[in-house]
């Protein structure tokens, strides 16, 4: 007889829970009624699934009430408390019950370093009608205010950007009524917006709109109050939004709307983030301090200004400052520089020419996919833009349109240079390129060795450069052959300067060179105490300047190659030098601009920016002398060596035309900076 | 409407009902169906604790569905989403350190048998029948965490295998075995002590 098979009890406990297959189950139920033993398996199977299931549930109490109630508790703590609006209609009315604010809270890190600045607020960017303390405001009149002034600020089809000791920029939209004092605003009506970059936590800047508080911790924010809509947002940092003694806090991209008594949270549109690129583009005015004048003779601060022969009452001396234990005076009137100051013959009266400041304005910016590696060339309306990413751009400036870019595999290290319709430029990527100058077409490339950093002279279908490892070439522009080149034990880093026939280029071994293009032999030499790195000479007046490690600048007989002057400056040079209005300017590694008489080598003006200068100082509307330093400061100095002005902006590289300014930012813009648009 | 009208209608209508427009009455009515289950649930699931914790967090969980009634774009996935949101609050308040989790080894814990005031029994109230109780519940609490909450899901709370794969997220698959494997243990030992 065939022994039974038996099920096990987890086939059993399938057939029970209906867990298996049709036929299988037919099998299972054919055999329970054969097999005692599985029978009564799934009989026990059940009982305890009855016992489990059959478990007593317990009953709670109901708390439906408790829960009603909590629900309402927690909702209400979202919102504020419209019992006090009932109760208070009046203060209610006197805002309207329908009010819009929206505030824009953009918080940018920043694209800007924001200085620390003088106590001033400025006004800047004002298009349309601005009223200021009831009084119509002119940019050209009314340029700043103290800070501790009071003002009501309205808006009437225009708008315009007031910035605050650098730390606040606000924008003012349209048909805007604010009134403005140190760490506290009330926007009655209207949009602002508005970027802080440091708050005092002990001071946290306050804005009243309506019923509504709001409190900035460092943010960019916007508030707008139009019709009836209360709206604060922000895209970072932190703000504090009080209503009715309840304080909400704003998290970052969200913003908060009051709307027919009703609160409201959402998220901040990309719309509104496009306002704030605005305020990214303005560039912080800085209060300038003189710390050096020039020398004048002892005059109490009371003393009287003539202009035109006529004493002058409504701009007095703003401060006097000790220069030197001298008793000189400094002359500030703010909002103004002394540009000439004159005698009379008892030295006690003088006559000032006091000129305006005036803030730089973006002309037009353009988004580029790089930041460049050298100083860009402008051609006429093009601009050819040496990027970091080694492709050369030709940017049409009237269009804002990328003509064509040319790729090479490393970094452009010089300025591209133009002759003939071919362009000119290195890469790191060892090689000389000569590209079409209309369709980037390439004409020539050469290989050229080790990197090379000099700036090629181009004279009579020729290119002269030198490399790091010492190589100094002559090339055929027109095909590139070389047609000599001489080795140097030490590298350049330097570039050349072509002047009747004669190359004059510094080396790492200290010498500047004067070498004959026609025959390459050394016509002369003069040796300086340390290494020449990267200033280029300048030659005027058959005297050749140029600035070397040992922080001299020299002055040499271009004929005989020697020593005519030398001065001692508080640092390496790394720039070059610029001829300026009979002197010679030049900056230190350390940050002080030189103003050194040609003729003399007597020291005319020197100026201290606040970091290293690592840049050549620019001629700038044949007025001024353009400099920038290593924390993004740039300063305009004129010929008395006084700033004009300056802002910050954080650029890699920058060149001037007539009163503009091109600068290609680090956030990979290109901008263009205009001053004085009369 | 009126309560009666009320008792009638199915969860899903309730939950459409109160998301049309948010009625208290209605709330009341999902609440009085499901308090019970979940808090058996919840006492299963975090076995040692105590009644008016679980009484705190069955309201807490209630506060949170009606606030959160009208994301529920499914009314009929009514059940299974509160029984998740039940599961994931008692996770939550594990996770929280607000209420300890006490190891299987704890022979003390007895809370399920002991604590447990037998309201409404519907099997007959003698000595055999509450031995097999015991026995019962202190064989679950031997189980891992998992089997013990699916076998609570499955037979207590009479949920099918699809709900309870819903609600845990363990495949269902899983789910068969655990169930199988856990109910077999406690059977072999209601059978080891003659029960059955």
């Amino acid at each position: 007889m065939k022994p039974i098979k038996h099920y096990h009890q987890n086939e059993l406990f399938d057939y029970i829970n209906d867990l298996v297959d049709k036929k299988k189950k037919i099998t299972i139920k054919n055999h329970l009624k054969r097999c005692k033993l599985c029978k009564d398996q799934v009989k026990n199977l059940l009982k305890t699934t009855m016992v489990i299931s059959n478990t007593p549930i317990k009953e709670i109490p109901n708390r439906i009430n408790y829960i009603l109630q909590e629900v309402k508790k927690r909702e209400k703590g979202k919102e504020f408390n419209w019992e006090w609006i009932k109760d208070t209609g009046t203060l209610f009315k006197r805002f309207k019950i329908q009010i819009a604010l929206a505030v824009s809270i953009l918080l940018c890190v920043g694209i800007f370093l924001i200085p620390r600045t003088g106590n001033k607020i400025y006004f800047t960017k004002v298009a349309g009608k601005v009223n200021v303390n009831q009084q119509p405001f002119h940019l050209e009149n009314h340029y700043q205010f103290n800070l501790n002034e009071k003002l009501n600020i309205q808006t009437l089809q225009g708008s315009c950007i007031v910035q605050v000791k650098g730390e606040k920029l606000i924008l003012i939209g349209k048909n805007t009524k604010l009134y403005y004092t140190n760490n506290f605003m009330r926007l009655h009506e209207g949009e602002i917006i508005c970027s802080v970059n440091k708050m005092n936590p002990r001071k946290p800047l306050i804005i009243e709109v309506g019923p509504v508080h709001l409190k900035v911790i460092g943010t960019k924010f916007f508030a707008e109050k139009k019709l009836n809509v209360i709206k604060m947002g922000m895209e970072e940092g932190k703000i504090e939004v009080t209503y009715k003694e309840k304080t909400h806090t704003i998290k970052p991209q969200e913003f908060f709307m009051l709307k027919n008594r009703e609160i409201h949270f959402g998220k901040i549109t990309s719309e509104k983030a496009e306002l704030f690129n605005i305020l990214n583009e303005v560039p912080f005015i800085k209060n300038i301090k003189v710390k050096k004048f020039i020398h004048i003779q002892t005059i109490p601060p009371q003393g009287q200004l003539y202009q035109d022969e006529k004493p002058i009452d409504d701009l007095p001396i703003y401060s006097a400052i000790p220069f030197r234990k001298n008793k000189v005076y400094t002359i500030v009137k703010e909002g103004y520089i002394p540009q000439e100051i004159n005698f009379n013959n008892q030295n006690k009266i003088f006559e000032v020419i006091l000129e305006r400041q005036r803030a730089p304005e973006i002309l037009w910016n353009f988004n580029l996919k790089t930041t460049t590696s050298s100083k860009p060339l402008l051609v006429k309306n093009f601009l050819i833009i040496p990027g970091l990413n080694g492709i050369v751009y030709k940017f049409d400036i009237n269009n804002k349109k990328i003509i064509w870019s040319f790729k090479t595999k490393n970094r452009i290290n010089i300025t591209p240079f133009l002759n003939n319709h071919i362009l000119y430029f290195s890469s790191n990527d060892d090689f000389l390129y000569a590209i079409n100058f209309h369709t980037a077409q390439l004409i020539w490339k050469k290989k050229i060795g080790t990197l090379s950093y000099s700036q090629p002279v181009l004279f009579k279908d020729k290119i002269y450069f030198a490399n790091t490892s010492g190589l100094f070439y002559c090339l055929n522009s027109i095909n590139g052959k070389t047609i000599w080149s001489k080795k140097f034990v030490k590298g350049f880093f330097s570039s050349p300067l072509l002047y009747k026939n004669n190359l004059y280029i510094g080396n790492l071994d200290g010498y500047l060179y004067a070498i004959n293009i026609n025959n390459q032999k050394i016509v002369w030499k003069y040796k300086s105490l340390r290494r020449i790195v990267s200033s280029t000479p300048l030659i005027i007046n058959n005297t050749l300047f140029f600035g070397s490690n040992d922080k001299y600048l020299y002055a040499i007989n271009i004929a005989s190659g020697k020593l005519k002057w030398k001065y001692k400056t508080d640092s390496p040079l790394f720039t070059s030098p610029l001829s300026f209005n009979k002197n010679i300017i030049i900056a230190s590694e350390k940050g002080c601009v030189y103003a050194i008489e040609l003729d003399t080598g007597k020291l005319k003006w020197s100026f201290y920016l606040k970091g290293q200068i690592l840049s050549d100082p620019l001629l700038f509307n044949n007025q001024y002398i353009l400099v920038h330093d290593k924390k993004n400061n740039f300063y305009l100095i004129n010929h008395l060596g006084i700033p004009y002005f300056n802002f910050v902006y954080p650029v890699t590289s920058y060149i001037t035309h007539d009163n503009e300014i091109i600068v290609s930012g680090k956030n990979y813009k290109i901008l263009n900076f205009i001053f004085d648009r009369d | 409407m009126i309560e009666k009208e009320l008792k009638q209608l199915s969860d899903t209508e309730l939950v459409q009902l109160f998301q049309g427009e948010k009625q208290d009455m209605v709330f009341e009515e999902l609440y009085v169906r499901y308090k019970d289950m979940i808090f058996n649930y919840i006492k299963r699931f975090l076995y040692n604790l105590p009644d008016d914790l679980a009484l705190d967090l069955v309201s807490e969980i209630f506060i949170k569905a009606y606030q959160k009634i009208a994301t529920l774009k499914n009314p009929h996935a009514f059940k299974m989403w509160l029984y998740r949101m039940a599961r994931n609050m008692s996770i939550n308040y594990i996770a929280s350190n607000k209420f300890p989790y006490v190891s299987l080894d704890n022979k003390n814990n007895n809370l399920m048998t002991n604590n447990i005031k037998d309201e409404r029994i519907n099997i007959e109230d003698s000595v055999f029948h509450e031995q097999i109780r015991t026995l019962v519940f202190s064989e679950l609490e031997k189980l891992d965490g998992k089997t013990r909450e699916i076998i609570v899901l499955k037979f207590l709370n009479q949920l099918t295998y699809e709900e309870i794969n819903h609600i845990t997220h363990i495949p269902l698959r899983t789910l068969k075995d655990k169930v199988k494997k856990g109910f077999c243990k406690i059977n072999e030992k209601l059978k080891n002590m003659g029960y059955i």
